[in-house]
Formats: C-alpha cells, sequence, structure tokens
C-alpha cells in the first residue's frame, strides 16, 4: 500500500489539468454509479411488474387451447374428418403441454390447489373427449352422445375453473401491481433523492476541491491588487505543491522580494539626493543672504579698495611710513571682502584677514587691542569657508572688549585636537551668560540694531555656524563658552581634520 | 483489502487531498471539518438510501412473488369441503376446524367451489371434486337423490364421503359428523320447561323444506320432554315452514308470522340464521318479552341476544370440532379402510350469564 504522504506527493506535484481531470472523473464515476445502482434497482422492479401478470396470459393460453380441443373434437364429430381428427390430435397434445405449467402437488396455497383442480379437470376432461373421438369412430353413437355431453359438462367446468382462477389471479396481481408500483414510486423518489444527494455532494466536493486548487490564485490575486496599489509589504502564503499554481507563486513571491529590495534601494537613493539637493539649497539661501548683507555693507568696496591704493601710494610719495601701511592694511582688508564668499578659503587667509581687522581697529582706537596669535602654521592650508574668522573676532570687539576699561585682549589659536582642527577667538571682554550662549547657538538671538549697527560688517554667528555646517555636513562646529559676567568669551570652531 | 487496513488513514488522507494542500491546514482546518462532516453525511445518507431502496424493492418483490403462490409446502392429502351457501358464520366455523385440523395432519382442506363464478349445488361440486382427484369430500349433507348419486359417484372412484352436520343417510357416505336434532329439541323442551306452561304453551319451530328431517327430530325431542313431565297435552308444538327456496325469502317469512300472527307462546329457530331473524323481528316489532325466543348457535351476536334477554336461550354446537372430526374420520378411513358411520358432538344450552361470561372472556381474548 502506498503512504499517504507519498499520495500526497504525488497529488501536491501533478499538473492542474491533470487534477482537475482526475477529479471531473471521479465525480463522473460516483454520479453513474449512483445512475447504475438506481437503473437497477428500477428494471428489477419494472421486471416484477411485467412478470405480475403473466400467469392471468398462461391460463388464457391454457383456455384458448382448451377451445381448439373441443372445436376440433366437435368439428370431428360433426365431420369425421382427418382433417379435424389430425387437429383433435394436435390440440390434445398442445392442451397437454400448457398443462405441464399448472401445479399438480397439494400445497397450502389456493391458486396453487385451483391450479391443481384444473390440472385432474382437464385430465378428465381430455379422457372423456377421448372416448368420444373412439366412439365416433366406433360409430357407437349413442356412447359419443352421451360422452360428448359429458365432455361438454366437464369442459364447461374446468372453463368455470379457469375463469374463477384467472379472476383471482387478476385480484391477486392486481395487489401485487399495486404493492410494486406504490413501492416503484417510493423508489423513484428516493432515487431522486439520491440522486439530488449525489449532486449535491459532487457540487460541494467540486467546489471544495477547485477551491483548493484554486485559492492559492485567489490569493496571489489579491497579493497582485495590493502590489498593483504600491503595498510592497504583502505576505504571499507559501503554497508546497509543484504544479503551476505552486511554481506562480513562488516566482509571485521571489518576484515580491526583489521589488522590495529595489524599491528600498531607491528609496534610500532618493533620501540621499533630497538630502544633497536640501543641503544645497540651504547653502545657497545662507550665500544669498551673506551676499545681500554684504553689498548693503561694502558700500562699494571696489572704490573704496582702488581710492585706498590711490591713498596708499600718494602716502609714499609723501613719505608717510605709517599712513602707507594703514592704507595697505585697510586695502587688504577690503580686498579680502570684495571675493565671493562660495569660494573656499584658507585658515592661513582667515588668519591674515583677523590681522588686517585688528591693525585697522589699532590704528583707530590707538592700540587698545592687544591681539595675540597661537597658530599651528601647519594647518595654514587647511581649507574652510571664507569670512568664518574676521565676524567672530568682530563680534569679540564690539560686543566683548569695546565697553570694557580694562586692557583689552584678544587671542587667536589654530590647533590640532584629535580628529579636528580647534581654530579659537578668545576675548576678556564682557562674557555672556548660558542664556545668551544658547540663544545666540540656535539663532534667537537678535543683537540690538545700535550695537549691531554701522560698525559690524552684518554676517552674525548664526551665519557663520549654518555656512559651517553645509560646508563640513556635520552639526554643531562651533561652540561658545563663557564663564559669565566680565569673564571673556571664547568662540571655538571645530574643523574635521581630512587626511590628505 | 490491505488497504482497507489503514482506512481511517487512507481516508484522512483522501480528505487531505480533497480539502487543503499543506500550507492550507491551519487557515482553513475548522472550515474544511465542517465540510468534511457534511460531505461524509451526505455519503452515508446516500449509502442508507440506496441501500434501503434495495432492502425494501427486495422484501416488496419477495412478498408479491409469495402472494403469488410461491410459498410452497407439501400436503399429504387433498380434502373437499362443499358446503351449502347459508348459514356461512357456522359452516366458517366448520371450515375452520377442518382446516386448523388438517394442516396438522399434513391434510390440504379446500373450501372447494366457494371461490367459483358458478353456483354449483353441492352434488355437482362432489362429482367436480371427484374429477378433480380429492383424496376424501366432506360435505354438508342432503337427504335426497341427487346427493346418494354423488357420493355414490364419488365412492365409485375411490373418494370417501364424509357428511356434516347434516346427513345423507341413504348413501355411501362413510361417516356422518354431526350432532342429535332429538337431543337438541330436549334441551328445548326443557328449557321450555322452565316457565310456567300449566295453562298450556304454542311452540313453533321454525323449518324449511331442507332441513325438515332435522327439524321433525327436534320437534320429537320437545314433545317427549313435555311429555315426560305430563305437559305434552296441554302445549301446542307445530313446525312452521319458511321459504327458502330463494334468497332472502326466509327472513321475509318469518316477518311474515310477526306480522300476521297470532304469535305463539314460544318460538325455536334451529340455525343460526333463522334465530337473527327472529330475534330482529321480535325488536323491530316490539314482541321482544311477548314471545319467548330460542335460538341456535353461539356467534356474536347471538350470545349478546341472549345476554341481553331478548333470547331465552340458544344451543350450540362445537361447529370447529365437527370440522376436525370430519377430517380424522376421512384419515381413520383412507388410513384403515374402516370409519365409525356416525361421530356425534355435544350441544350446550347458553343462557343469559354464561352468554355475558363468553363474550366477556372472547372480549379479554382479543385484547
Amino acid at each position: 500500500m502506498k503512504k499517504p504522504s507519498s499520495i500526497i506527493a504525488k497529488w501536491n506535484n501533478r499538473s492542474i489539468q491533470s487534477k482537475l481531470i482526475l477529479i471531473f472523473s471521479i465525480a463522473l464515476v460516483f454520479i453513474m454509479g449512483v445512475n447504475i445502482v438506481m437503473f437497477i434497482n428500477i428494471n428489477t422492479m419494472m421486471g416484477s411488474l411485467e412478470r405480475i401478470y403473466v400467469s392471468n396470459l398462461n391460463l388464457d393460453e391454457l383456455l384458448v387451447s382448451m377451445g381448439d380441443v373441443h372445436n376440433s373434437m366437435t368439428e370431428y364429430l360433426d365431420t369425421k374428418s382427418s382433417d379435424s381428427l389430425d387437429k383433435y390430435y394436435r390440440a390434445d397434445q398442445s392442451y397437454r403441454r400448457s398443462l405441464e405449467t399448472l401445479n399438480t402437488a397439494t400445497v397450502d396455497d389456493d391458486m396453487l390447489m385451483a391450479e391443481k383442480n384444473i390440472y385432474n379437470l382437464s385430465i378428465a376432461y381430455l379422457d372423456i373427449v377421448e372416448d368420444t373421438i373412439n366412439a365416433k369412430r366406433g360409430r357407437d353413437v349413442e356412447k359419443y352422445s352421451e360422452y360428448y355431453e359429458a365432455a361438454c359438462e366437464k369442459y364447461n367446468v374446468v372453463e368455470t375453473f379457469v375463469y374463477s382462477l384467472n379472476n383471482a389471479r387478476f385480484r391477486s396481481n392486481n395487489r401485487d401491481y399495486n404493492v410494486l408500483l406504490t413501492s416503484l414510486r417510493y423508489i423513484e423518489t428516493v432515487n431522486a433523492i439520491v440522486l439530488l444527494l449525489a449532486a449535491l455532494i459532487t457540487i460541494v466536493l467540486m467546489s471544495a476541491v477547485t477551491g483548493n486548487i484554486i485559492r492559492p490564485l485567489i490569493d496571489l490575486s489579491d497579493a497582485a491588487k495590493q502590489v498593483s496599489e504600491g503595498d510592497f509589504d504583502v505576505e504571499v502564503t507559501p503554497v508546497n505543491r509543484n504544479d503551476e499554481i505552486g511554481i506562480l507563486s513562488a516566482t509571485f513571491a521571489q518576484m515580491l522580494t526583489s521589488i522590495r529590495e529595489y524599491v528600498a534601494r531607491l528609496g534610500e537613493s532618493i533620501r540621499n539626493e533630497s538630502a544633497l539637493k536640501e543641503r544645497e539649497l540651504k547653502m545657497e539661501t545662507q550665500i544669498k543672504d551673506a551676499q545681500l548683507k554684504y553689498l548693503q555693507a561694502q558700500i562699494n568696496p571696489h572704490f573704496l579698495f582702488n581710492t585706498l591704493n590711490a591713498g596708499a601710494q600718494l602716502a609714499m610719495l609723501e613719505g608717510a611710513e605709517k599712513t602707507t601701511v594703514f592704507i595697505d592694511n585697510m586695502a587688504s582688508f577690503f580686498r579680502y571682502n570684495i571675493r565671493k564668499l562660495d569660494e573656499d578659503t584658507t585658515i592661513g587667509e582667515e588668519l591674515r584677514l583677523v590681522d588686517n581687522y585688528i591693525y585697522i581697529l589699532n590704528v583707530r582706537f590707538s592700540g587698545e587691542i592687544h591681539y595675540h596669535k597661537n597658530v599651528d602654521e601647519s594647518l595654514e592650508n587647511v581649507k574652510v569657508p571664507s569670512m568664518i574668522l574676521q565676524p567672530i573676532v568682530e563680534n569679540a570687539v564690539n560686543y566683548g572688549i569695546r565697553d570694557i576699561d580694562r586692557e583689552k585682549i584678544i587671542e587667536v589659536s589654530c590647533v590640532r585636537a584629535g580628529d579636528h582642527y580647534e581654530l579659537s577667538v578668545w576675548d576678556n571682554g564682557k562674557g555672556m551668560s548660558g542664556e545668551r550662549i544658547r540663544e545666540v547657538l540656535d539663532g534667537s538671538y537678535t543683537p540690538d540694531a545700535s550695537m549691531s549697527g554701522s560698525n559690524s560688517n552684518g554676517i552674525g554667528i548664526g551665519n557663520v555656524c549654518g555656512r559651517l555646517e553645509l560646508y563640513f555636513g556635520e552639526p554643531g562646529l562651533l561652540d561658545i563658552k563663557s564663564d559669565g559676567e566680565d569673564a571673556g568669551t571664547e568662540v571655538i570652531i571645530r574643523i574635521p581634520a581630512v587626511d590628505e | 483489502m490491505a488497504m482497507w487496513g489503514n482506512t481511517p488513514e487512507v481516508f484522512g488522507c483522501l480528505a487531505h487531498l480533497l480539502f487543503w494542500g499543506d500550507s492550507y491546514i491551519l487557515c482553513y482546518m475548522k472550515k474544511r471539518e465542517v465540510t468534511l462532516k457534511i460531505i461524509v453525511a451526505f455519503l452515508v445518507l446516500i449509502v442508507m438510501l440506496t441501500l434501503g431502496s434495495i432492502v425494501l424493492m427486495r422484501i416488496l418483490i419477495g412478498e408479491a412473488n409469495k402472494t403469488r403462490g410461491q410459498r410452497e409446502s407439501a400436503y399429504e392429502r387433498h380434502y373437499a369441503f362443499i358446503h351449502k351457501g347459508a348459514d356461512e358464520e357456522l359452516w366458517s366455523h366448520v371450515y375452520d376446524g377442518a382446516r386448523q385440523r388438517g394442516d396438522e395432519l399434513g391434510v390440504y382442506v379446500e373450501d372447494f367451489g366457494s371461490q367459483l363464478t358458478v353456483d354449483y349445488d353441492r352434488d355437482e361440486l362432489i362429482r367436480i371434486a371427484v374429477d378433480a382427484s380429492v383424496d376424501g369430500i366432506i360435505v354438508d349433507g342432503e337427504p335426497d337423490e341427487e346427493m346418494s348419486e354423488a357420493i355414490a359417484y364419488a365412492s365409485a372412484n375411490g373418494i370417501p364421503v364424509v357428511t356434516a352436520l347434516d346427513d345423507c343417510a341413504e348413501s355411501d357416505r362413510v361417516c356422518f359428523v354431526g350432532f342429535s336434532n332429538y337431543t337438541v329439541g330436549r334441551q328445548y323442551g326443557a328449557e321450555l320447561l322452565k316457565h310456567d306452561i300449566s295453562d298450556g304453551v304454542t311452540v313453533y319451530v321454525v323449518m324449511d323444506n331442507e332441513n325438515a328431517g332435522g327439524a321433525n327430530l327436534v320437534i320429537s325431542g320437545i314433545y317427549d320432554e313435555f311429555a315426560e313431565n305430563g305437559v305434552a297435552d296441554i302445549c301446542n308444538i307445530e313446525g312452521v315452514y319458511v321459504n327458502n327456496e330463494t334468497t332472502f325469502t326466509a327472513e321475509e317469512d318469518i316477518r311474515d308470522i310477526f306480522i300476521n300472527g297470532p304469535l305463539p307462546d314460544a318460538m325455536v329457530a334451529i340455525n343460526s340464521v333463522y334465530t337473527r331473524c327472529l330475534f330482529q323481528a321480535a325488536v323491530d316489532y316490539n314482541k321482544a318479552g311477548s314471545v319467548d325466543l330460542y335460538g341456535f348457535d353461539d356467534s356474536n351476536d347471538i350470545l349478546e341476544a341472549v345476554s341481553k334477554n331478548l333470547l331465552e336461550a340458544t344451543v350450540s354446537v362445537d361447529s370447529a370440532r365437527i370440522g376436525a372430526s370430519a377430517v380424522d374420520a376421512l384419515n381413520e378411513y383412507a388410513e384403515t379402510g374402516y370409519v365409525t358411520t356416525y361421530i356425534a358432538q355435544d350441544t350446550e344450552v347458553i343462557l343469559s350469564d354464561r352468554a355475558s361470561d363468553m363474550l366477556s372472556m372472547e372480549d379479554e381474548e382479543a385484547e
């Protein structure tokens, strides 16, 4: 016997076509089987119905046969022809053969006993007929007349017995016929119910089996619909079958996995691209903002730069050396300022701009500002965004040391600190509260107009902070430290070290 | 066959193939189980209905075949039971007794001629039975020549004839089974004497030509009973003839007695048909009580009439016993070649109390 698991495996490996053919064949055989059983049932009943009246027909034939005997005897008595005698002998033989079908035993059945009576009466009748014929042949007129009368009486008696039995048989057969007819109708009803049930069971079986075959297809179709609506997270129930649907399902699941992976990669790529674009956009916005502010602030720096150059040459012709240096510094300061802000610069150039700026301020404020530098010269070529140091120094002067009466000190340092380069601007000015530091760093602090006023070049710490983040792609590169009121302020810029 | 050894496993597998794949077991288990149960129920129903219909069909066909005479049990002998159509109930009891006794002895007793479409006379039926080669004949005798000739014809063909209830004494019959009409007359007489008849009494005995012999013996019995009690001289016992030549005329003649009068003090009917006619006429013409009625037979309606005192008394004979004795007589003759020529059966007088008891006993048996 095959193991059930192997039958299941065999079934699962069949193609849908062969599965459907097998199922339809089973259903067909089932319905046909039921039909055959029903057909045999009804056929048997019909056979029984047909046989019911056979006994009546037999009795009728018996009567006909006996009539032939009687007629041939009468004919012979009338004509004494050899033809009629021959007829008589044949009729006698035929009648005796017919009698052989009758019961002759004594049994417990009224009708069979009637048959026995008919048989014996018939034999008595045939004997008397034979006596009549013999008497006729012997030309014994008296005898054959007497025998003929006796034969007629016996003929009537036999006829009466046959009629009576025929009637009794007919009544009995009618009862049987009615019983069989009723049962035939009952069996017809049962057959109809059985057929109906068979049809029902076939429908249920077919829908169950075809449903089982098609269900994965429906699941697939639902999954495909969800996928078409953009939902790639649909779960495809695995089908452990090797038919077309099994293959389709597995392939679909694989395709779905591939699509998910592709979509994930695409999404990542789009996110990256949009982050890049966003950075660029922000950078552009910041630069535009700075440029606008510079344009407002520079008051035509080209004209000023050219004028200062002319002034420097004039001072040199006149031998005013200090004036020449001063104007050179002014010229350098403005030259740097007219560079495009979106161009990169180096730490060294930024420091030189601060040098120029402090020199100018010291000329202006009679050398009040004590400026110190602590620079790792190896870092002078590190690339940084332009205008990140001078605005911080400008702030240190304007908000730190301008209004203090003590010595005004500004220190700028540039050192390597781990994986960063650290640019630091320290002043010994008024210092800042922690709250103010937070406001400045998150960009919510707006200085008074009087404070920022005409003396500022207008690039705030927020701007520097934003450009550093956009440039290096990291937040928090600028930090402010202060111990509070009159404790000075240190602004630290961390430049990520790039190994070249 | 080996496959059926693992039927549950195979069935489970089939169910698996039909209703769920491996991957659907958990999802559809409950639903599938319900579907499976429904399908199994359907299958069982179909099988039961089909098998039931086949079995029923076989039973019905078997029954039909039985009624068509395929049920057979052989008998050794075949006796013809011939009686006149009148007094069917009494003869029915006699026949039942004969049939029952015949069954016990392996003899088929046929109610000969009862199913025929032509109404033959008893003597004709005897001849027909002889031609039908029966082994013996029980006949309701009649003391006439035709009957004697018919019995002689049977005897000539070696077929013994036993007369029952009524005899054909002047014939070749081998035995008569019946009761003594004279004794019955004595019993009626004794019952009549229970009434005060010191002023004389008129008694009608309803009789016909056919049973005139028996009726006269009844009259003799009554008379002798009266004589023995010394009242015969003051009593008048008459036989009243009714015409039974054509059907239903006897009943009309009995009614005429009530209509035309004068009514006697007592009337005696010597068979069950005349008994019924008597008490029915007495009721119909409001004469119950004014004339004492005496009946014959112990059928239920007669017993009921006795219990209600419509009849003073009825005389009954064990009719089934008569039939059985007739069969015994024929069998004895067939086996030994001899049998006693007269087998007498006792008769019993039934009065009101006894009638009530018999009826209640019958009711209990019926229940």
